[in-house]
């Protein structure tokens, strides 16, 4: 068959035309492959690519007891808001969201009839309202999730505790001291998207995990701190007091077994308190200083003793008062007590002895004691905002003479309630002064990381504090047998501070306290009971000291320490079998 | 080219032909080489698209998994701080009570001859 001419130059014209557009497509391909390839990568990365990655947010650590009870978690809560213009019958969402809200069908159906494109309908609602709502998949209802802290045990160590606010920062107790190790690290993911922002399942994705937040045990036992809270409470409304504090410390490491404030917060509505008391938020133990009034003489004797210008039969004549730097001094009952050795100087609180010993150390020495006591420095113990005290020195612009008699007996001189029980607990660990601390444990990725108890310095010879434990026991036994617990023999020491006001004291309100340790042969708690302005009585051995034994009583048996008579049977079972 | 010349090939080129036959086998090898190349193409393609595919479905259920380890988690602390809500010392007294049990007032230490005692722990002090 014979091509025709115009049929062949069809066919050339085609194919022509063919070649110049396969010529273009291929210039356009090599134009976008070699010359342009960079830049057209770059502008792919950027529309496919997140602007910045996505973070994951980390779970909170959970704070629990020592024996693992938990006393802090990262819960969830809801905020419940509305696209008024998407809901169809307000009256029905009303009467459907009421009651779970809360709040009344009107003001619901008021809300729902704002001219507004979003409204807050109820916010930070509980995870069983929340899922609630989530269920009723109510047009124009929307749900959103926050995680929230929650407090199982309520206001049990609240103050220990602390806070967490929404945007999840700790504040006061645990939660601010360790909130970076608590918050955790936020991880992130990276990934490429779809036009529609959606993560292209087969692309290139970045993805680091989060961080959870390490977990706290405390040193605190809830079975105590329940014990010490409800009898802490108890005391202040039978004594008609203003508010109150009790520290319990094991002596031989620092733990502290248990903390209590009154009055006190529940951190599950810490909003409510921040709106009402904020002040409630500060740990009196802690973050508040207060004239130890008598308890002090604990360290006046104890200077004296390991000083070596007194000894337990030292003594000295109470005609009732001295003069100091100025000042009269005067004893508790105005009465001249005559000659008067140590112990009775103890016993009978003597605010005139203790001057004298005072004196005869002379400021060098007693407020070098002083200092090695702990008192005017921070313990650094783990709890946020510890404060120091204040103790004036010879080395004080400010500093008196008469300070030297007052400070004897804990007047003019202003202590932590931590600082106080951590000194005495010092005696009862034979003069070793531990530094107190409430973290037992932080468990971080699995890994137990146990706190080691740290011994601070000597603060007096272990003669020295075995010497006045039996003072203090005689002390107890004689006079303040309020503080007595059957079967225990307790050491310790009452006070009855007065209250500094603008230009002097309070011509009523007193600090009535107790401090004491037991067993006395063998220590294993150390109690400080602080009752602020009771009305019953001023005097800390009335007041102070019965809530010291109803505490130590039922301590002693949740530790089980058996009483004195039990352990010495034990103890000479165990030398027998040795000799055998 | 002649007239003469270009009936030989026409005769040549008539279907039946010997060198029909030839031109006939030539185009269809050629045909089959390029149907067995682009046959080859499309299995690639496919197995690309089926691994993409495969890929695509494991990132998938990747993230699902993450999603609920995320919700089991967050159930399991629920779980925990429902059971120490119940644990709480208020409820457990209170639920005593009701049981008619009572504060214990005394307790007895009753020592038994011979009992192995554990040593006492040593203070930092010695």
């Amino acid at each position: 068959m014979s091509v025709s001419s115009e049929t062949r130059l069809r066919i050339i014209i085609m194919m022509a035309v063919l070649s110049a557009g396969t010529l273009a497509l291929v210039a356009q391909l090599l134009r976008w492959q070699l010359v342009e390839s960079q830049s057209l990568l770059a502008e792919a990365d950027r529309q496919h690519s997140t602007h910045e990655p996505k973070p994951i947010p980390p779970r909170r650590g959970g704070i629990y007891d020592r024996d693992g009870f938990l006393l802090a978690a990262e819960g969830v809560s809801y905020d419940i808001s509305a696209a008024p213009h998407q809901v169809m019958d307000r009256l029905a969402v009303a009467d459907r969201l009421a009651p779970l809200l809360g709040k009344s069908r009107n003001d619901i159906v008021g809300l729902l009839g704002q001219d507004a494109p979003w409204i807050l309908l109820a916010p930070r609602v509980s995870c069983e309202v929340g899922e609630a709502v989530l269920a009723m998949r109510i047009p124009g209802i929307q749900v959103d999730q926050f995680p929230r802290r929650v407090y199982p045990a309520g206001s049990l160590a609240a103050h220990v505790l602390g806070f967490v606010d929404s945007n999840n920062t700790g504040y006061y107790g645990v939660e601010g001291r360790y909130d970076e190790q608590l918050k955790g690290v936020p991880g992130s993911q990276q990934a490429e998207r779809d036009p529609f922002k959606y993560a292209i399942p087969i692309a290139l994705t970045e993805y680091y995990p989060p961080t959870n937040g390490s977990d706290l045990f405390l040193t605190i036992r809830r079975t105590a701190q329940f014990v010490v809270d409800r009898e802490l409470k108890q005391g202040i409304k039978e004594f008609g007091a203003e508010s109150g504090s009790v520290l319990v410390l094991e002596p031989r490491t620092g733990a502290i077994l248990a903390l209590a404030n009154w009055p006190d917060y529940d951190p599950n509505t810490f909003t409510q308190t921040a709106e009402i008391n904020p002040e409630r938020f500060t740990d009196p133990a802690v973050s508040e200083q207060y004239e130890p009034g008598s308890v002090f003489k604990i360290i006046t004797i104890a200077a004296g003793l390991d000083s070596g210008v007194i000894t337990p039969e030292s003594t000295v004549y109470d005609s009732g008062a001295i003069e100091v730097g100025g000042l009269v001094i005067y004893d508790w009952d105005q009465l001249a007590h005559g000659n008067v050795d140590a112990t009775t100087v103890l016993a009978k609180s003597l605010n005139v002895g203790a001057a004298q010993i005072a004196a005869m150390m002379g400021p060098d020495r007693f407020y070098n004691y002083v200092r090695r006591f702990g008192f005017g420095t921070p313990t650094g113990v783990d709890l946020a905002s510890e404060c120091a005290g204040v103790v004036r020195t010879p080395d004080d612009a400010d500093w008196y003479e008469s300070y030297l008699g007052t400070n004897s007996f804990g007047q003019g001189i202003a202590v932590t309630p931590l600082q106080m029980v951590s000194a005495v607990a010092a005696v009862a660990n034979d003069g070793l002064l531990m530094k107190p601390y409430i973290v037992d444990r932080v468990v971080e990725d699995g890994r137990v990381i146990p706190t080691k108890p740290q011994s601070v310095r000597w603060a007096v010879s272990t003669q020295t504090a075995r010497t006045l434990t039996r003072m203090l026991s005689t002390a107890v036994a004689q006079e303040t047998t309020l503080a007595q617990v059957p079967g225990y023999l307790v050491a310790g020491k009452s006070g009855t501070a007065q209250i500094p006001v603008h230009g002097g004291y309070h011509l009523t309100h007193t600090v009535a306290s107790f401090a004491g340790y037991l067993p006395a042969d063998d220590p294993r708690m150390v109690i400080l009971v602080i009752i602020n302005k009771p009305a019953a009585s001023p005097w800390g051995g009335e007041v102070a000291a019965p809530v010291f034994a109803r505490i130590a009583q039922q301590l002693v048996a949740l530790f089980d320490v058996p009483p004195d008579e039990v352990r010495q049977q034990f103890a000479a079972q165990s030398v027998s079998r040795v000799v055998q | 080219m002649t007239t003469q010349s270009i009936r030989p090939v026409q005769t040549l080129l008539r279907p039946g032909s010997l060198a029909g036959r030839m031109s006939w086998r030539l185009q269809s090898r050629h045909a089959l080489v390029i149907l067995l190349i682009l046959f080859a193409f499309s299995l690639v393609g496919s197995a690309y698209l089926a691994q993409a595919n495969a890929m695509a479905a494991t990132n998938l259920q990747i993230e699902k998994y993450r999603l609920d380890i995320a919700a089991l988690e967050q159930q399991n602390i629920r779980v925990q701080v429902e059971i120490a809500a119940g644990q709480s010392l208020e409820r457990i007294e209170e639920r005593a009570r009701e049981l008619g049990f009572a504060p214990a007032t005394h307790v007895q230490y009753l020592p038994v001859p011979g009992y192995p005692v554990a040593p006492v722990a040593e203070s930092a002090s010695h």
